[in-house]
This record gives structure tokens, sequence and C-alpha cells, in this order.
């Protein structure tokens, strides 16, 4: 049941996405199995958010919760005044865009690697999605006692091949060094979703390709990439969203240091809500931080719901 | 003919060496960490690292029989909230992502907010949820976790599920649907079984993500419903971290999520491949 | 395809069958009526109380009607998860587990206790705990919290290597020339007792391959320069070794010429390269390591290191060659805090909570705690173990000659938290020290502005 590809089949697609009214009863239909999932989120976000609103508009500390006074919208003007917000925004962004181009690179690149072996590429697929499995927390403990200087196994090889670890966890590498362990973390996610999405290319496109005398590479570009696009803007934005909000491992391995160095938002916002004690500003912290990020959300979901037909 | 079978068996030879270099790469550092679990805290201590040697559970036996907490207990609630959390978010996940794809019922609205519960660091939500589970009696209780998991993880599930949905096509709905399928009937006899691959999938990383999850399993329980991954940090003493013992308790946190994950992926594989040649 | 659905239904139900057990959690092993919930930190301080409170649920718990149960809060974040159950007002804990440097943001959830205090906490009796460490967990003059375990810093020094030195004339001739050439000043080696910082220094370098190839140790030292509260704690022994403070007159006084002399000190050393690059993101564990495993010959380094150090199944090369002496400076300075427990405000069993701190506050507990490896707060408990614990003496010698406290108050922590944002980024070399520690003040002075 071929849905007709773009490039090989001389016959229009097999559908389109005709707009016709929605029939009452699918709308009603609609509800009732969006049902669950309202209730759902009802019962549970309803009131934090409100919450995080309503302290964002005070000035509360933890130490003395009960004490607050209304400040409307001065803790946001404090924050977009803070420079420490904006610098905590700037590496998040940054670490989040090499983390994740490096992640999706290689990802892929898996992801077709494990397309040519057969047999044993159940057992592989699990070894290597072991680096997930580990709390992001403990991760960063692993690499930690892995990297020391003096006991670390991995200082140890790598000194072997003249890496010597002052130039891995050095002050100016630990930038780098933080991304290179995020890259070990989730790599294997990338991997996972994209192998999944690879593997549901239908069988019989890629035949007519074939017989058409596409070559591997052309049908890699045309047709497969094409035909996955949906789950490589999924992926991207899973892991782009995580990557920014990246916490457990780098505060157990740096504290967000040297200095603020590898101070991510999520960092900044924990230490201003628990260290500082101060409730108002970080709450106001993260509700800008939603409003940052909510045009990138709107126009990503606007794709992948409108995506249809295009194959 | 045997031109291309020779470059089929070298492509595959390279592939190979690639995937075992990248496997490398990825999981030496975890076995070394096992590895170290078996050594003595002096042994931990010596370059070049002594990779043959008699094992010591000693850490092992800490893990377990720590003072103060009950690790078993832990890996109880740990792989009850994650089986949960990762069934009911496919539970949840699944219809409303048809509503969304096929019925274009609350794709302005509702699936923006779902899916923005994902962007907000997590710990902006832990005093008020706390305060909430407070009100109702669900501190220290597996439930609550779940529920918590489940809200944040249920943005992906509908991303991941929409996404393979609309690859679908629509005419074996459409005609199941004149036949006279009910919505019922037609989601679990006829949608379910083609996205089951992605279902699957959903399961297990919501499975994994929910049994790493740490702030809300720390500030939402006491000493009941303490997680693996909490009752893990309990090893990093400001005093000495136990590298020994922590390195036992990232092993064993481990195996369940690899057992789980195993299991789904054959189920994954073996259901996309099925589903692929129709 | 049909096998396929019908397993997956199967599947399924059967998942969903496990829900209803998710709100039933294993009942823990029947308890007393009547409870009292404790918290404590995972760790040696956990393993030595829980032998205190094993001895109270098994001699005294039918007497007094109600057992004891120490709840385990990981030690990374345990205030903050305190700090949450506090502001939610919670009372699933009778006593809240502090230190000094916390009790000030945590007092407003806390009732007083001692002497004079209002409620059940006033039938609390410190009167065994030393004085100043009692002191220290004091607010606006009232007390919070009873101290357990104290702490404070020391000087470690492989002691082989120093009486080499301290009786090698040719090492003594290198070390003074070393002083010359990076330090600028005329030093010959002396007793670590006696040493100030710039002895620390010149001994640092003189241990540092870079400059003395024959020198054992990798490095001369190894420094805590984590962005790391506990950093910011080590850090000030140098601030008040110089005669510095965080406050003078009740304003922000971390620009004078004291703090900058301390950051001069950290600069020279990680500059030199006395301390290993990665140390910016070192702390207590990473000390002990660099000394355990021979590269780093005098650190600074907290009070509880010492038991781990002397372990020979932890240390096996250098456990017998541990020297102890007070943390250096022409006025020797250590900084002194104590964990401590205090009364949850909310709690639903205050009168037997109070019971049990009295208990705590008996020489027959504290010795019991000690001997199972806590570092109390009672004198006469600490001289008495000085056979075990040598370190014991040494500890109640230098806490109450040299020992010092920040001013506790409600921003404390968010103070510290501050300094170590803004100083570490000098101790990294990022900044400079006068650029850090103006930042700095900046940051004390709005906090105390409240």
């Amino acid at each position: 049941m071929a849905s007709g590809s773009p490039v090989s089949s001389p016959s229009p697609p097999a559908r389109r996405n005709v707009h016709r009214r929605r029939p009452a009863r699918n709308t009603r239909s609609g509800y009732v199995l969006l049902a669950p999932l309202i209730v759902l989120i009802l019962l549970v976000t309803i009131f934090p958010a409100v919450y995080a609103y309503y302290m964002s508009a005070n000035h509360v500390l933890l130490s003395n919760i009960d004490q607050r006074h209304f400040v409307g919208l001065g803790n946001y003007a404090d924050e977009l005044h803070d420079g420490r917000f904006w610098q905590s925004i700037l590496f998040s962004v940054f670490f989040t865009l090499v983390a994740t181009s490096v992640e999706f690179g290689l990802g892929l690149a898996l992801a077709l690697l494990f397309g040519v072996i057969h047999r044993g590429r159940g057992l592989a697929i699990s070894f290597l999605l072991l680096p997930m499995m580990v709390a992001p927390a403990l991760f960063g403990i692993m690499y930690r006692l892995l990297l020391n200087d003096f006991v670390g196994i991995l200082t140890y090889y790598l000194s072997l091949i003249h890496v010597s670890t002052d130039t891995l966890t050095g002050t100016n590498q630990i930038v780098p060094l933080v991304m290179v362990i995020d890259v070990l973390q989730w790599t294997p996610f990338v991997f996972i979703i994209l192998f999944t999405a690879l593997q549901s290319v239908p069988q019989d496109i890629l035949e007519a390709a074939r017989a058409d005398g596409a070559s591997a590479w052309r049908t890699l570009l045309a047709i497969r990439l094409p035909y996955i696009l949906p789950a490589l803007v999924v992926v991207l934005l899973i892991r782009g969203v995580d990557a920014f909000k990246s916490f457990d491992m780098i505060y157990v391995l740096t504290g967000g240091g040297p200095g603020t160095l590898t101070t991510t938002v999520s960092i900044y916002i924990y230490r201003l809500a628990f260290n500082t004690g101060d409730l108002g500003h970080a709450n106001a912290a993260a509700v800008l931080l939603l409003v940052l990020l909510t045009p990138l959300l709107a126009v990503t979901l606007r794709y992948i719901i409108r995506d249809q037909g295009k194959k | 003919m045997r031109a291309n079978h020779r470059r089929h068996a070298v492509g595959l030879v390279l592939a190979w060496i690639a995937i075992l270099l990248a496997l490398i790469v990825f999981d030496f550092p975890l076995v070394s960490t096992f590895i170290t679990s078996l050594k003595t805290d002096a042994q931990l201590e010596t370059t070049p690292p002594q990779w043959l040697l008699t094992p010591t559970f000693a850490h092992y036996h800490n893990v377990f029989y720590a003072v103060g907490f009950n690790f078993t207990n832990m890996l109880v609630n740990s792989l009850i909230v994650a089986t949960c959390a990762s069934v009911l978010v496919a539970c949840v996940a699944f219809p409303a992502s048809y509503a969304l794809v096929r019925l274009r019922v609350g794709v302005r609205r509702l699936f923006p907010f779902v899916v923005s519960l994902r962007f907000m660091p997590p710990v902006v939500f832990a005093l008020p949820v706390y305060l909430m589970f407070q009100k109702v009696g669900l501190i220290d209780t597996r439930l609550a976790l779940i529920l918590v998991n489940v809200v944040f993880n249920v943005g992906f599930g509908l991303l991941f599920l929409t996404t393979y949905l609309q690859d679908l096509p629509v005419e074996l709905e459409e005609s199941a649907m004149i036949d006279g399928a009910g919505t019922l009937t037609l989601l679990t006899r006829i949608v379910l079984p083609l996205l089951g691959p992605a279902v699957a999938a959903t399961s297990a990383i919501v499975f994994i993500w929910t049994w790493n999850e740490f702030l809300f399993a720390l500030m939402l329980t006491i000493r009941n419903a303490t997680t693996v991954t909490v009752g893990s940090s309990l090893f990093i003493t400001a005093y000495g971290i136990r590298w020994g013992d922590i390195s036992a308790a990232i092993s064993v946190s481990i195996l369940p999520t690899l057992a789980f994950t195993f299991l789904a992926q054959r189920w994954i594989v073996r259901g996309l491949t099925a589903g692929a040649i129709k | 395809m049909r096998r396929h659905s019908l397993s997956l239904r199967v599947g399924l139900a059967l998942a969903l069958s496990v829900l209803p057990f998710a709100a039933r959690e294993q009942a823990l092993p029947v308890q007393a009526a009547n409870t009292v919930h404790m918290v404590y930190f995972p760790g040696p301080e956990s393993d030595a109380m829980s032998q205190v409170v094993n001895y109270w649920n098994q001699h005294m718990a039918a007497k007094s009607g109600f057992q004891v149960e120490m709840d385990l809060f990981d030690r990374l974040s345990s205030f903050d998860k305190e700090a949450t159950c506090l502001a939610a007002h919670s009372s699933s804990e009778d006593l809240i587990f502090t230190a000094s440097y916390e009790v000030g943001s945590m007092a407003h959830y806390l009732d007083p206790i001692g002497h004079g205090a209002a409620g059940p906490g006033g039938n609390v009796n410190t009167s065994l705990f030393i004085p100043s460490t009692v002191n220290s967990l004091k607010v606006g003059g009232k007390l919070y919290a009873i101290p357990m375990d104290v702490s404070n810093q020391f000087l470690y020094y492989r002691s082989d290597l120093i009486n080499k030195l301290l009786h090698n004339r040719q090492e003594q001739q290198l070390y003074t020339q070393l002083a010359a050439k990076y330090l600028h000043q005329h030093l010959v080696p002396k007793s670590p007792a006696n040493w100030n910082w710039a002895d620390f220094e010149a001994t640092s370098i003189f241990f540092t391959q870079k400059y003395n190839p024959s020198s054992p140790t990798q490095y001369g030292t190894s420094l805590q320069l984590k962005n790391l509260i506990y950093n910011i704690m080590v850090w000030d022994d140098l601030l008040w070794s110089f005669g510095g403070s965080w406050t003078v007159n009740g304003k922000a006084a971390l620009d004078s010429p004291a703090a900058k002399q301390a950051m001069a000190v950290y600069d020279t050393l990680y500059q030199l390269g006395c301390t290993p690059a990665a140390s910016t993101s070192w702390e207590y564990p990473e000390t002990n390591l660099a000394f355990e495993t021979g590269k780093a010959a005098v650190v600074i380094q907290w009070s509880a290191a010492y038991h781990e150090l002397t372990d020979s199944s932890k240390s096996p090369k250098f456990a017998h060659m541990v020297g102890l002496g007070p943390v250096p400076g022409n006025v020797h300075r250590t900084h002194v805090h104590a964990l401590a427990l205090a009364l949850n405000t909310f709690s639903q069993n205050k009168a037997n909570a109070v019971t049990w701190l009295n208990f705590l506050g008996t020489k027959q507990a504290m010795d019991m705690y000690a001997r199972a490896g806590g570092i109390p707060s009672v004198a006469s408990v600490l001289s008495g173990l000085v056979n075990v614990h040598p370190e014991y003496a040494e500890i109640a010698r230098d806490v109450k000659q040299y020992g010092f406290a920040e001013p506790a108050s409600a921003q404390e922590p968010a103070i510290l938290n501050a300094m170590a944002n803004d100083l570490s980024a000098a101790w990294a070399g990022q900044t400079s020290g006068p650029q850090a520690l103006a930042r700095a003040n900046a940051d004390l002075t709005k906090l105390l502005a409240g």
C-alpha cells in the first residue's frame, strides 16, 4: 500500500488533507478520548501553575514563607536586569545547541549503522542504551571518579595516548567536558528514536527506489530522511528541551562553577530558590523562561501537527 | 552478483567495527564502574587500574544492608512507580493522540500546554506540588510519584505518538468506519496494532526517565516510598563519597532498566519490521 | 496480527491491574504508637547515631513510651528538602537536622530551646556541650538547636616529608631559594605548628615537582576551589587569620585588605600550579584522594578526614604518615560549625522529642556516639577518647582556641551561596581577586539590607 513517494511515483499522492468540517460525533469522541489527559492535567498542574504565578508577583522568602507582600512585576524587572540570569540562559542555549547537534549527528550515524546489521542487533541495542539508564546525577558522580587526576581509570588510559586530564578538567575545558558527558549519556536516546523511525519506512517504497536504480546514499537523502522528518523534529525538540533544563549531572560535577561558568538556567533557578531562598525571584525567572521558550514550542508543534499527507 | 555480496559483507564488517567502537566508547565507563564496585577502597586508589582481582562484595553488602534505609524496598518502589507511570502515559497518550491527529480536537491549546510542562525546570514545582499532595495526604506515597511522572512525561508521549499516527494511512480506518466500526473498536483493533511499536518505545523511554527522576522523588518521599535514585544519592556524603558503594548502587540500579529495555526493544524492533512490510 | 493485538491487550490488562497496588506501600515493621522522627545525615554521623538510637529503642523505649526513628535525607539536598517540608508546615519530622550555617534560615519554623525558652523546648538541657558550639546555634540571642557533631579544619601534612625537610640542609637551601624566587621573601622551613600562610605557600612550592623535580609528591597541595559553600568555610580561615571578617559594624567588609590577602594566597598557589588545575571543581573527597595517593604533601582539610586518612584499609600507603597541625596563619583561625538537632515547631510530638534531646545531652549518650564514630561537641568525651581517636584532643583544643563561626542569621546560607558564586570565579583565574571581592561585597550588602 504505497503512500506515494514524492520522488519515484508518478501518480499523485494517495490522499490529501482535505479540510472538512468535523462532524459533531467526532468532536464528542475527541473529548471523550482526551478526557483522561484533561483530568490528569487539571488535577496535578493547575495548582502549581497558579502558585508559581502568584509567588512570582510577591516578595517571599523560603525562610519565612508566611510573610510576603505583593510586588507586582517587580521580580520580573529585577530578573530581566540581572546579568546572571541572562548569563545562565546564554550558557544553557550554547550548551543545548552544541550538545544536541553532536548527539543528533552521532545518533543518526548510529541509527544508520544499526540498520545494516541483523544478527546480534537486539543485544547491541540494549548495550548501547545503557548510558541513559543511569540517573543523570549518578552519571555525573561516575565521571567525577573516572576522570579524577589521580585515581581515574579514564585518566589513566587517556594518559597512555598522551591526553592529559589537565587538558580535560582544567577551567578552560570544563565547558566542553560537561557537553561531552551529556553526549555520552544521551546520544543513545537520539539513536533509538531515529532507529525506530528509520525502521518504519515502508519496505515497498525502498524497493521501488532500488528498482529505479537509486543508490543507497540517494535513497537516504531523498526518501528515508524526508520520511522520518517528523521524528527528527520530535527528537530535536525533546532532547533540546532536556538539555536546556540540565541540572543533576552538571550540578554534581561542578556545582555550576567554576564561578558561574557552567550554571544552566535550572541551576540558577535552583540556587535562587533554595540557597538564596528567594522564591519570588525564582518563580519569576521560571515564568520568564517559559515566555522565552513558548514561541519555539508553538512553531515546532504547528509543524508536527500540520505535517500530514506530506509523503 | 558475487561482487554485490562481497560489497555487502564488507559493509557488514565495517558497520560492526564502527558499532563495537561506539559500544566501547559509551559503555566502557559503565563496565569500569561495575568493576570498581568489586574493588576494595584501597584497590580503588591504585594506578594503573587493576582489572584482574578477587572481587569483594562488601560494597553490595553496604548497599543492601546499610543502616537506616531499605534498598530492597527502594528497588520495589522504583519498579512500581516506573512501570505504572510508563503504562499510564501510554494509556493516556494513545487515545489523546488519536483525538489530536484524526479528530483535530485540542490541537491549538491543550497540546502546547501539555508539552510546555516539560519546559519548566521541575524545581519551581517542587514546593507547590508538595503542598498539594500534603493536603490530600499523598506525601510519601508511590501514587504521588506516579502522578507527577505521568504529567511531566505525557507530553513526550503525545509528541511521539502523534508523529507516528500521522504516518499511518487513513484508508484502513476509513474502510473500517464504513464497515460500521465504532471509535473504540477502531482504536483497539485497527490503530493500536499498527501503533504498537511506537507505544512500546514510548513506554520504555518513560520507564527510564521515571526510574531516573530525582527531584520529585527526593521532595515527595520520606521513608516509605523512596526510590533507588534517591537512595543511591545517600552514598554521597559531603565527608567523602563512598565511591565503592555508589558504584555498586549504580550497577544495581541499572539492572531492572536493562531488563525492561531488552524486552521492550525486542518487541519494538520485531513489531516495526513486521509493520513495514504490508 | 491477531495474536499481536491480543497479547497487547492481555499485557495492558496485566499492567493496569498493578495500579491499585500503587497506593499501598510496604508498611514498616510495627512501631510504638508514639515515635519520634528525627532527620539525620547519611554517612558516619548516621552510622554513629544509629547505635544511640538502637540503645534507646531496646532499653529505654518501653519505660518512656516512645521509640525513635532516624530518617535519612540525602546530604547534598537535605537542607533543601527540609526547607520544603518546613515551608509546607509539615509535621512528619519532629526533629530537624540542621547546622550552624543553616539554622538562621530555618529559625522561623523552629521552637527555641534551652534555658529560658517558652514551651516544651525550654526543658532542654544543653549544659554538656562546648559553649562556643552552642552559641553558634543562637539566632537573635535565642538557641534553636543542640550541637551534635562539631566540625573544624586542620592542616594535614605528610609527616615523613616534613620531618625530612626539617633535618636536611640541602632541602632547606632549596626551600629558601624557591621562596625567594617565587614569593620574594626570605623563609626557612619551620615546624607546621607555627606556620603562617607564607610558610604554607613556600612548602607547597617546594613539594611541587614543577619547581622541585625531586619532590616525591607531584603537587604541593590540593585546594578546594569548587563553587560550593563548604569551600567558602575553608577560605574563611584565611580571611580571619589575616584579621578580616564578613562585616565590620554591620557593614559589608569583604573588600578589606585582609580579604585581598586571603584571595592572594589562593591565587598564588593556583597560578603557580602548586594545586592541580582540576581543583577548580574539587572539594572534600578529591582532597583526600590527593593525599592518599601521595600526590599532595600539605592540605587544608576538614577534621572528619583524619579518620579516613589514617585508616590503613583506605589509605594503605600513607596512613601512618599523617601529621596534624592548626590551620596556618599569623593568627591561627579555624571555621567551626556544629551539625545539630532542632525542634520542628509543627511537630505533634514535642514532649517526647524533648525527652530524647535530653537523653542525647547526657554523657552516656554522647560517649556512645563518639565510640561509634561521631565527633560530639563535648569536651570531656573528646578528651576521654584520645587513645582511640588521637585527633579528638586537637579538635577540642583547636575549637576552643582558634574556633570562629560566621554570624548566624537568616541570610547566612544566601551569603555563603553568593560568596561561592563570586569568589570561585577568581579562584579559577576567571576574574581578579579584587574584582571578585567587590562583587561579593555588593551581594553581601544587598543581602544584609534584607
